[in-house]
C-alpha cells in the first residue's frame, strides 16, 4: 500500500494531468487462450528439440567427413592444394570492388558524444532530447551522474538535426 | 473474450493462485525427466503477468503472442542455468522485455524498408482492434507511448501500469535506479506534453 502510494504521489508531482487520466487496460485476448498457451508452447518445444537433435546429428555426419578431407593436407597433397586456394582467392578478391562505404556521420557523432559524454552540458543533452522543442524540464531533483548514464542510452534516439546543435 | 484486470495489485510474486513456489519450479526443471511438468508450471503461474507486459510494448495480440511464445522457449532453453542470482520473475522479465524490444526493432526496420506509402496510424489500429475496447483518451496514451524508445516505453509501462519499485526495476533492466527515475520523469513529460497537443488538436 505504502509503494503504491509513493508511485501515486510521484506521478502526480510530475504530472497532475496524466495523474487524472483514469488508468485502465483496454486490452483483451481470444476466449481460452491462456487455458492452451502453455501446451501451444510445449509442443513448439518439443519440435525444436527434435529439430537441434537433428541438426548434432548432422554434425557429427560432418566431423566425419572432416576427418576424410583432413587427408588430402598431408604432405603430398597440400602443395596443389594450397596453389589451388591462393588462385582462387585472388580472382575473388580482384573482381571485387573495394567498400568504400564509411560509417555515416551521424553514427560517428554519436558515438563520440557516448566516449566524451562528461564533456557535454546537460541542459544542452536535455534540450536534444526533449520531445517538444521548446519543453522546460524539470530534472532538477536528478543527480548529474544519473543524467549522464540516461543520455548514454538514448543518445541513438536523439535527432540528426538535435546531435548538430551538441557540436 | 478475456478482458484484462490490474490484477498486479494483489498478485504475490512469489507463488501462484496453486501455491506453487519458485523453488518447486525450479527444483521440477532441473530433472530431465519432470522438465516438461516445471515448465508447464512456470508457464501457468507466470504467463499472464508476462503477456500483459509484452502486450503494452507491443499493442497487437498477434505480435505479443509470438513474443510470449519465442520468450517462454528461450526460458526452457535456459532453465537449466538459471543460477538463482536474481529472483526467477525478474529474469523471466528481463527475458520477456528483452524479446519485445527485439522484436520491436525488427519491426520498425522492416515498416522502414517497406515500400507501402501508407502512414502508420496507432489510432486507426486500435480503433478496429478487435482485441481493443479503450476509449479515445486510452487510443492516445498508447499512441504516445509509442512515441518513446523502446527501452523507456518499458521503464514507464513497469511503473504507471505495474506500479514496480524502483529497484525492480532496476534488476530486470539492468540500469541504475537513478538512470530509472530520470527515464521515467521524461517519459511522463513527453506523454504529458503529447496528450496536451492532441487534446488541443
Amino acid at each position: 500500500m505504502k509503494k503504491k502510494n509513493e508511485i501515486k504521489d510521484e506521478l502526480k508531482k510530475l504530472s497532475p494531468f496524466l495523474s487524472d487520466i483514469k488508468k485502465e487496460d483496454s486490452f483483451k485476448v481470444p476466449k481460452n487462450y491462456f487455458k492452451s498457451l502453455p501446451d501451444k508452447i510445449l509442443e513448439q518445444v518439443r519440435v525444436t528439440t527434435e529439430t537441434s537433435e537433428k541438426s548434432i546429428t548432422q554434425a557429427n555426419w560432418l566431423d566425419r567427413l572432416f576427418e576424410y578431407i583432413s587427408v588430402l593436407f598431408q604432405p603430398k597433397y597440400a602443395v596443389g592444394l594450397a596453389t589451388a586456394m591462393i588462385l582462387v582467392v585472388a580472382s575473388v578478391y580482384y573482381s571485387q570492388k573495394p567498400d568504400n562505404s564509411i560509417e555515416g556521420p551521424y553514427q560517428l557523432v554519436r558515438q563520440y558524444i557516448e566516449d566524451n559524454i562528461d564533456e557535454f552540458d546537460a541542459e544542452m543533452l536535455w534540450e536534444a532530447s526533449v520531445y517538444e522543442p521548446g519543453e522546460v524540464a524539470n530534472h532538477e531533483n536528478i543527480d548529474d551522474y544519473y543524467l549522464d548514464e540516461y543520455f548514454e542510452e538514448i543518445i541513438d534516439d536523439i535527432d540528426d538535426s538535435e546531435l548538430e546543435k551538441l557540436l | 473474450m478475456i478482458k484484462a484486470s490490474l490484477t498486479h495489485k494483489s498478485f504475490d510474486l512469489q507463488t501462484s493462485a496453486n501455491d506453487i513456489t519458485d523453488d518447486q519450479i525450479l527444483s521440477l526443471c532441473q530433472e530431465e525427466t519432470k522438465i516438461e511438468q516445471g515448465f508447464k508450471l512456470l508457464m501457468q503461474t507466470y504467463q499472464e503477468r508476462l503477456y500483459w507486459h509484452i502486450r503494452r510494448m507491443v499493442f497487437e495480440h498477434e505480435d505479443a503472442n509470438d513474443v510470449i511464445q519465442n520468450t517462454f522457449i528461450k526460458v526452457y532453453k535456459s532453465i537449466h542455468k538459471f543460477e538463482g542470482k536474481s529472483k526467477l520473475y525478474t529474469w523471466l522479465y528481463r527475458i520477456a522485455t528483452n524479446e519485445a524490444i527485439t522484436f520491436l526493432n525488427k519491426k520498425k526496420k522492416i515498416s522502414t524498408a517497406s515500400l507501402d506509402n501508407e502512414e502508420y496510424n496507432l489510432d486507426n489500429q486500435l480503433k478496429a482492434d478487435e482485441y481493443f475496447d479503450g476509449d479515445e483518451i486510452q487510443r492516445k496514451l498508447y499512441e504516445a507511448l509509442d512515441q518513446l524508445p523502446e527501452k523507456q516505453k518499458a521503464v514507464f509501462n513497469l511503473r504507471y501500469f505495474e506500479e514496480m519499485s524502483y529497484a525492480e526495476m532496476s534488476d530486470i533492466l539492468g540500469t541504475s535506479v537513478g538512470g530509472l527515475k530520470a527515464s521515467y520523469h521524461h517519459a511522463v513529460k513527453k506523454i504529458e506534453i503529447y496528450l496536451k497537443r492532441v487534446a488541443s488538436e
